[in-house]
């Protein structure tokens, strides 16, 4: 947005002093044009999506959502960057980064190299399943009988791993893990049975995989949900956010490749 | 042309497409070039069908399906449905009502020979009717008609966009036609 513009060119300098390739898209777009089909029609290819949003220009709330939403699908990573005074602290399931005191830009720089580093496809099966582990364990989740053994016999591929959420285990969860790379999308049918199973278990679901789902399972997972909250999905947005907020652990499992980023 | 500018265009073609009569050939057009972006490969190129409905020239999309291996999506479509030539009509559609004869017809033009899949390629969601219609085909014939929206479309050139295998989003179609029936 033009009232943003100065903002913009700070938030790159700081970038560029940091080695960040950045790419300035000043399109003005007139009344009644939609901000966000511009986003999709001009980003092609890129690994961060910079979006600089200020009190000013809060009108286009609603177009910066459709448009994080579009990236998103396209396994961009989109980071939102909000401009002094914070007024807005997540956008479309993001927190928003705060760029204020101390060294906004350097601290700008590390988020977008960490989620430029963050490539589940370079993990194989196991060090995928080892990192969900270890992500699950860092929120509170704590194993009980059943581990990744489980998965190829009493199980019969519906769960990889049965967790509690609380310290006397009354919260039950099952866990299915797919790294999308070698085992393929998380499908309806997959999440069918692990709800039936859960239902079985009286415990929750959680569906883990390193892609998305289609609009076709998300939709499943609406249905079997209706106002309750029997599965949880964690793709790799989720995952990616978790990793951001654990950078040991994203340095721990992933390598880093070039950075590039495109900026609004 | 690379992979992401390719998709870009394809979704700006698919948002502009008139829907209705005077989209028509364009919907067509588009529809056949987002697939082949999409599918080829593994599918083989499309033949392309003209045939001629209430006086107006039609063009169906026909993509040779030679995956024979099981853990690939389209290859668990052969060994599931035989679908050795995936069957793609485009129905671009306004105020009418994408319903039960347009399902039937496409079952119509499903020749033996190609299998039991086709994708009916539409500009609006079909009626429920149409469901109730395709679910009776599957009973009765054993014949798998799919509904892809230009929505669909956009959704696969994300999922190729992104590494994945757009056909994700086919095999999940056919589940929930699986349940749908149940």
């Amino acid at each position: 947005m033009r009232e943003d513009n100065a903002a913009a060119d700070e938030i790159a300098h700081d970038l560029e002093k940091r080695g960040i390739a950045v790419r300035l898209d000043r399109a003005d777009i007139s009344w009644g044009e939609s901000w966000a089909a511009h986003v999709r029609s001009t980003v092609e290819t890129t690994y961060t999506f910079g979006l600089i949003i200020s009190q000013d220009s809060s009108r286009y709330t609603h177009d910066w959502e459709e448009a994080a939403t579009a990236l998103d699908r396209r396994g961009i990573d989109v980071v939102a960057v909000a401009t002094p005074p914070p007024f807005i602290e997540s956008l479309a399931g993001r927190p928003v980064f705060n760029y204020a005191d101390p060294s906004p830009g350097g601290r700008l720089a590390d988020r977008i190299e960490l989620g430029a580093a963050i490539n589940f496809d370079l993990l194989s099966g196991s060090q995928f399943e080892a990192l969900v582990a270890d992500l699950l364990r860092r929120y509170g989740y704590g194993y009980q009988a059943l581990a990744w053994a489980g998965r190829s016999t009493e199980s019969d591929n519906d769960y990889d791993l049965q967790v509690a959420h609380d310290p006397r285990g009354d919260e039950k969860f099952l866990v299915q893990v797919k790294d999308y790379r070698h085992r393929g999308r998380i499908s309806v049918n997959d999440i069918q049975r692990l709800a039936v199973r859960a239902r079985e278990h009286d415990a929750r679901g959680i569906l883990v995989t390193s892609g998305q789902l289609t609009s076709v399972a998300k939709k499943a997972v609406d249905q079997i949900n209706g106002s309750a909250d029997h599965l949880q999905v964690l793709d790799s947005l989720v995952l990616r956010q978790m990793l951001v907020a654990n950078p040991d652990l994203a340095q721990q499992y992933l390598t880093a490749p070039d950075t590039d980023m495109a900026s609004k | 042309m690379n992979g992401a500018h390719a998709s870009n265009d394809l979704r700006r073609q698919l948002d502009l497409c008139p829907m209705g009569k005077a989209g028509w050939q364009d919907f067509e057009q588009i529809g056949v070039n987002t697939m082949t972006h999409l599918f080829v490969p593994p599918l083989q190129p499309p033949r392309i069908q003209p045939r001629t409905l209430a006086g107006a020239e039609r063009r169906d999309a026909v993509f040779a399906n030679r995956q024979r291996d099981p853990q690939s999506n389209w290859g668990l479509l052969h060994a599931d449905h035989g679908a050795r030539m995936i069957l793609i009509e485009f129905k671009n559609y306004d105020k009418e009502d994408i319903g039960p004869e347009e399902v039937a017809e496409t079952s119509g033009h499903l020749r033996h020979a190609w299998g039991r899949l086709a994708i009916m390629c539409c500009s609006k969601k079909p009626t429920p009717s149409a469901h109730r219609r395709r679910s009776t085909i599957y009973s009765d014939e054993k014949k798998l008609i799919l509904f892809v929206t230009a929505g669909d479309l956009i959704e696969m050139l994300d999922i190729k966009d992104r590494g994945g295998d757009p056909s994700d989003l086919i095999l999940d179609r056919v589940e929930e036609l699986y349940l749908e029936h149940d």
